[in-house]
């Protein structure tokens, strides 16, 4: 247990809440510009994390981990126009409050279920921190391969664009995994001789390729918000006023706080779903339950409470899988792990036996980062969204452009890896425009390789039968898991498309 | 753009076509994962380029006019001006390369005059400069060119 009081020390230092913090501003900052979000965020804030140690990496990127969904929710109900795809729902609430006079309150609503949201699923991480090593060691190559599989299946089907794009992208991800050398055999595969593509396809650099590259191109485009400034002059009191109102509103329609927590962690622990379906999900629930369904839409408060509660909650769910078993939950946690990669760190059952005090400090840095984001809306950081609707959003471009550049040269020193970047960057442009899955790619990029070794190492200690996949209770749970999950997606895949057909 | 939506499925197609032919020589080790993902991805492929023909025809019947490649224009321009930037980096180096880049990406796409253009493109560099260079300690690449 010594490893908690080591994690304690080292973030409540002037250091330690000064990297949480500023993780948390820039990520609130990113998150309130339409178009960019908190892994532009986390990707802007990589090469700073090379000069440091793992542990002040984990606050740094966990401090902007935590404040992921607040910053964008203050654009979604000031402007109408999601600040990023995990507020959608916030819009659908959030914007009609503000339309009626009530933005502040909405914002205070959102802000406050979001603190809860977050903290309450980190503190449910700590509560199962004790099974989590042992639940880890529980997995073998048979289970491992098939949680890889359920993972980019469920990715698919819940990720972006439609089911077979996403599936073709995650297939193009296992595709581009197995370039260079073959952790199986040691043989070069697909590398053209080239002799920097032997080492694969880097993840860093096709993290900087796919989002602020290919963001760059989008965003020449993007108009700023010219929402009409209907909201009434409130004198400074007045606006306090409001946002202590709108977080009083978090407690009063506490079951919708609880139901939205508990969906969006359940929700986040889902390998690769992410945040963004359980905003979405913890709204539906929200209105389903509801005593009066037909006011949401129209500004009811408790839309907004559902939907924050469940994209922050999210945050925590994410981090299960990737810290219990190395498998990224989202994108962010994807970064989180390939700074464990960098500094030589397999995730997964290895961050439970060696490194203890990392896994402390991951939570401990998103449960203060989370505070952090939330005290700074709370005391007017809502009215820098009305500044940043005044800069134009292309003047962000070549500075996510160059600091990307850097992230992606620094992160193995050579320079071929800006070109894998530009590549990747023209083709995530591309995923984009025609709606094809980036998440989706990019985790199966990261897993393809487990997803390989693992099939092989099964079928070797199986001696060759495929019955190894099909062998113990634990890969058989994995399985029917699988198929569940699967037929409730794709039930739900046709009922849509019947609907749209009636409709 | 209809051509560029069919030209970007082809390319999936064909780059998983070119893995399926070019992994006859590899072993079943080598071979297994890419062979079956390739599969599924021309499989899947093929299906959702009839389904976007089909819809191609009904959409061409309802747009008699199409959209112009006009509309492309700034997203090209954006594109070649990324190509731009990392060929500049690696022929002159991070330093020199982002003052350049930025002053072409100011000139296009933002305020259009030399001087202006030049100072902003100042100021980003400087910015890098000092963050990474000085405070960071990174050395950052110095191009083919220079270095």
């Amino acid at each position: 247990m010594e490893a908690l009081p080591q994690a304690l020390e080292s973030i409540f230092c002037w250091q330690g809440l000064t990297l949480v913090f500023a993780g948390s501003m820039l990520a609130l900052l990113m998150g309130m510009l339409p178009g960019l979000s908190s892994t532009e965020a986390m990707l802007i804030l990589l090469p700073f994390t090379f000069s440091l140690n793992l542990s002040d990496s984990m606050m740094l990127l966990n401090g902007a981990y935590a404040s992921a969904f607040v910053g964008g929710a203050v654009t979604s109900i000031m402007f109408g126009i999601p600040g990023s795809s995990t507020t959608i729902a916030t819009v659908l609430d959030g914007y009609p409050m503000r339309q009626q006079g009530k933005g502040l309150v909405a914002i205070g609503a959102a802000n406050m279920s979001s603190m809860f949201g977050g903290l309450f699923s980190i503190v449910l991480v700590i509560v199962l921190l004790p099974f989590m090593g042992p639940v880890s060691l529980m997995f073998g190559p048979p289970e491992w391969f098939v949680f890889v599989l359920f993972g980019l299946i469920i990715l698919s089907f819940a990720g972006e664009g439609t089911f077979p794009r996403a599936m073709m992208s995650a297939a193009l991800g296992i595709l581009a995994g197995t370039i260079g050398l073959s952790e199986v055999t040691g043989d070069a595969r697909f590398s053209f001789d080239i002799a920097f593509l032997w080492g694969g396809i880097p993840i860093i650099p096709a993290f900087i390729g796919l989002y602020p590259f290919a963001e760059a191109i989008d965003l020449i485009d993007v108009k700023m918000a010219t929402a009409e400034d209907d909201q009434q002059q409130l004198s400074t009191s007045q606006a306090f006023k409001d946002v202590f109102a709108g977080s009083k509103l978090a407690f009063k329609h506490f079951d919708k706080t609880m139901l939205g927590s508990f969906t969006g962690w359940f929700i986040g622990v889902i390998p690769g779903v992410g945040a963004t379906l359980a905003n979405m999900m913890s709204y539906i629930l929200a209105k389903q339950l509801s005593k009066d369904p037909q006011s949401f839409g129209k500004g009811n408060p408790q839309g907004v409470i559902a939907a924050e509660a469940g994209n922050n909650a999210s945050v925590g769910g994410a981090l299960i899988p990737a810290l219990a078993l190395g498998i990224p939950g989202s994108l962010n946690t994807a970064i989180l792990l390939s700074i464990f990669l960098i500094n030589g760190i397999q995730p997964g059952t290895n961050v439970f036996q060696n490194n203890l005090d990392v896994t402390w400090v991951i939570l401990l840095s998103v449960f203060m980062g989370t505070i952090l984001s939330s005290a700074v809306i709370m005391v007017g950081g809502w009215q820098i969204a009305r500044i940043l609707q005044n800069l134009d959003i292309k003047l962000i471009v070549p500075v996510v452009v160059f600091i990307g550049g850097i992230a992606s040269y620094l992160s193995r020193g050579n320079i071929f890896d800006l070109v894998i970047s530009l590549v990747l960057g023209l083709i995530g442009f591309g995923m984009k425009k025609y709606q094809f899955s980036r998440i989706s790619f990019i985790i199966a990029l990261m897993l393809g390789p487990l997803l390989e070794s693992s099939f092989f190492q099964a079928l070797s200690i199986g001696r060759g039968s495929i019955s190894i996949f099909f062998k113990g209770p634990v890969v058989l749970s994995l399985w029917v898991v699988t198929v569940v999950v699967s037929l409730f997606f794709f039930w739900k895949l046709t009922r849509t498309r019947l609907e749209q057909k009636k409709g | 753009m209809v051509v560029l939506k069919y030209l970007f499925m082809t390319i999936f197609l064909g780059v998983s076509l070119l893995i399926l032919i070019g992994s006859q020589d590899l072993s079943f080790q080598n071979a297994a994962i890419p062979r079956t993902a390739a599969l599924v991805i021309l499989i899947l492929g093929v299906v959702e380029l009839i389904k976007m023909w089909r819809q191609g025809r009904v959409e061409s019947r309802s747009l008699p006019n199409g959209p112009s490649w006009k509309v492309f224009r700034h997203k090209g321009l954006m594109i070649g001006w990324l190509v731009f930037t990392v060929l500049a980096i690696y022929l002159i180096g991070f330093m020199y390369g982002i003052f350049l880049s930025g002053f072409v990406f100011f000139r296009i796409f933002y305020f259009r005059g030399f001087l202006k253009s030049a100072l902003a493109a100042f100021v980003i560099g400087g910015f890098v400069y000092v963050v990474f260079v000085r405070l960071a300690g990174f050395a950052l690449y110095e191009g083919k060119l220079i270095g």
